[in-house]
């Protein structure tokens, strides 16, 4: 059997009294795409943050490529995350070329400028960005376009998985299709796994094969995203596809409520 | 050090930053602008008005008073540069480490900074001059230590706020060093916050020394610096002559303000703006 590009095995992060997660498993397959999707508040983010290195669980296991310690740079360039919110998640001082240019160096030293130069091209247009754009600041950029040089950033080291936390939730609607076309199409080209954090369930359909559902820190729900979010078997998930707005649609008072 | 409550138009900004320049100028160019030697003692010359020898006259030893303006600029531009660039560094060091590694390290900074930020700025450097003796030096590390809390309390807030951004975290996931990260982001990005502080300090570190010199704890005759001359003018005033002091006292109050304008103009220049 294939070791998992990603696996989770009871996962517990807990801040003082308040436990975040609680006994998370999930597994994602190279080249896969794992959506978590649950509400404000149902622990995904943190799994998330756990997987990237930004958190340290409380108790549990995470396994990359079915190692559960890496170094840092090794750990960098297996796993990277793009942010939800692209306003804030470039150095506002640094120019696009100059961002992406800084990992790659980071990553590979040994890459002569020349060499650099053409790998920022490529991944600009890997991205769909204007290579013009390479020399603008991020105030200088949309939203979209901003997202766009952050999932460059984060594609740069050619890593085996992505972890998107709420990638798209921060931009307009038409600019969310044209991410998550790009993040397709990325996918397609480098064979990078997607570990898709989201309460958006449109979304989810879009990019991912499988799901993960997630209630105040613990799954209530996985499967084939197509079978979940058609036929759920929990009451937390038909509440959750339930709420997802349609003709006709009136909204509950709240999801997680008994 | 109390938080600027000034509302300078913004046209006042760069006739501020001129006078700061030229300041900084004459500070520079003193033996190549200044008319006379401001040490040259000429009895028979004292308290001679303004004249072309002496544009602005001369003081009770007969020594050239815009000579020893020029050459004052010196030790009153260079007692605050020192001291912000002491606090500043020292102060934003600090602050950077405290906000970056948290936990008891930062509450260790932080109670410190409270225990130095509980002395006022002037008390101790005159404590520490009177018990450590007088001159330049003394002075102007007792009072860069005063104002070390002063700009590590603003930078640190500001550092917490920035290390929180998600760049930072992105930077973190690509596997930089908190050093890397520190020294090529944080710090580049704290830069403007730090001007400013270092702007409204100069005014207030340049008034602190004045008073200093004023008390006889600073620089000692026949030092040119303005606070002296403000102080060994003081009898003369009785005299009937008060020039020395009056021109010395207008220094400070204009380097000060425009200092303090300029500072007022980049804090709202850089202010808060994250993205």
């Amino acid at each position: 059997m294939n070791t998992p590009l990603l696996e989770v095995r009871d996962l517990r992060k807990q801040f003082k009294d308040f436990v975040a997660v609680d006994g998370v498993s999930f597994t994602v397959p190279a080249g896969g795409s794992l959506a978590v999707v649950g509400e404000s508040g149902s622990g995904k983010t943190t799994c998330a943050r756990i997987v990237t290195g930004l958190e340290k669980a409380t108790s549990g296991t995470v396994l990359l490529d079915g190692a559960a310690t890496l170094d840092r740079r090794r750990r960098a360039s297996f796993v990277q995350m793009v942010f939800q919110d692209p306003y804030l998640s470039l150095d506002r001082r640094q120019t696009v070329s100059d961002c992406l240019g800084e990992v790659l160096a980071h990553h590979d030293r040994e890459m002569d400028r020349r060499s650099r130069a053409a790998r920022i091209d490529e991944l600009l247009d890997l991205v769909g960005l204007d290579r013009k754009l390479g020399e603008s600041l991020p105030r200088h950029l949309s939203g979209g376009q901003r997202q766009r040089v952050a999932i460059a950033r984060a594609l740069a080291p050619n890593p085996k998985l992505l972890v998107l936390d709420e990638a798209v939730a921060a931009l307009d609607v038409s600019i969310q299709a044209q991410i998550l076309n790009l993040l397709v199409d990325a996918r397609a080209a480098t064979g990078v796994a997607y570990l898709f954090i989201t309460h958006d369930l449109s979304v989810v359909r879009h990019v991912c094969e499988d799901v993960v559902v997630m209630c105040r820190g613990k799954v209530v729900e996985s499967g084939l995203v197509a079978e979940v979010l058609e036929a759920p078997a929990a009451a937390y998930t038909q509440r959750l596809v339930a709420s997802v707005p349609r003709p006709g649609w009136v909204p509950s008072r709240a999801v997680s409520r008994g | 050090m109390k938080p600027i409550m000034l509302r300078t138009p913004p046209r006042a900004a760069p006739v501020a930053a001129a006078v700061c320049g030229l300041v900084a100028l004459m500070a520079l160019l003193a033996p190549w602008i200044a008319p006379h030697d401001p040490f040259a003692v000429d009895p028979l010359n004292a308290y001679a008005p303004f004249s072309g020898t002496h544009p602005l006259g001369t003081d009770d030893l007969g020594r050239d008073l815009l000579s020893r303006l020029v050459y004052g600029a010196r030790t009153s531009l260079a007692g605050p540069l020192v001291v912000v660039i002491a606090a500043g560094t020292l102060g934003t060091g600090l602050a950077v480490s405290a906000a970056w590694f948290g936990g008891w390290f930062d509450n260790l900074v932080s109670r410190a900074l409270d225990v130095l930020f509980a002395f006022p700025g002037l008390v101790l450097a005159i404590t520490v001059a009177a018990l450590f003796g007088t001159g330049f030096v003394t002075p102007v590390v007792a009072l860069s230590l005063a104002f070390v809390p002063v700009i590590a309390r603003v930078m640190r807030a500001a550092a917490m706020r920035e290390r929180n951004l998600p760049y930072i975290e992105a930077l973190r996931v690509q596997g930089f060093s908190s050093l890397h990260i520190c020294l090529r982001h944080l710090l580049p990005n704290l830069a403007p916050l730090l001007m400013v502080q270092a702007a409204i300090g100069f005014g207030y570190a340049m008034i602190d020394l004045a008073s200093i010199s004023f008390l006889g704890l600073g620089l000692q005759p026949p030092a040119a610096d303005w606070g002296l001359m403000i102080a060994n003018g003081q009898p003369s005033i009785l005299a009937g002559f008060p020039q020395q002091s009056l021109i010395a006292a207008v220094a400070v109050v204009i380097t000060v303000v425009a200092f303090t304008a300029v500072a007022e103009r980049l804090a709202v220049r850089f202010g808060g703006d994250v993205r």
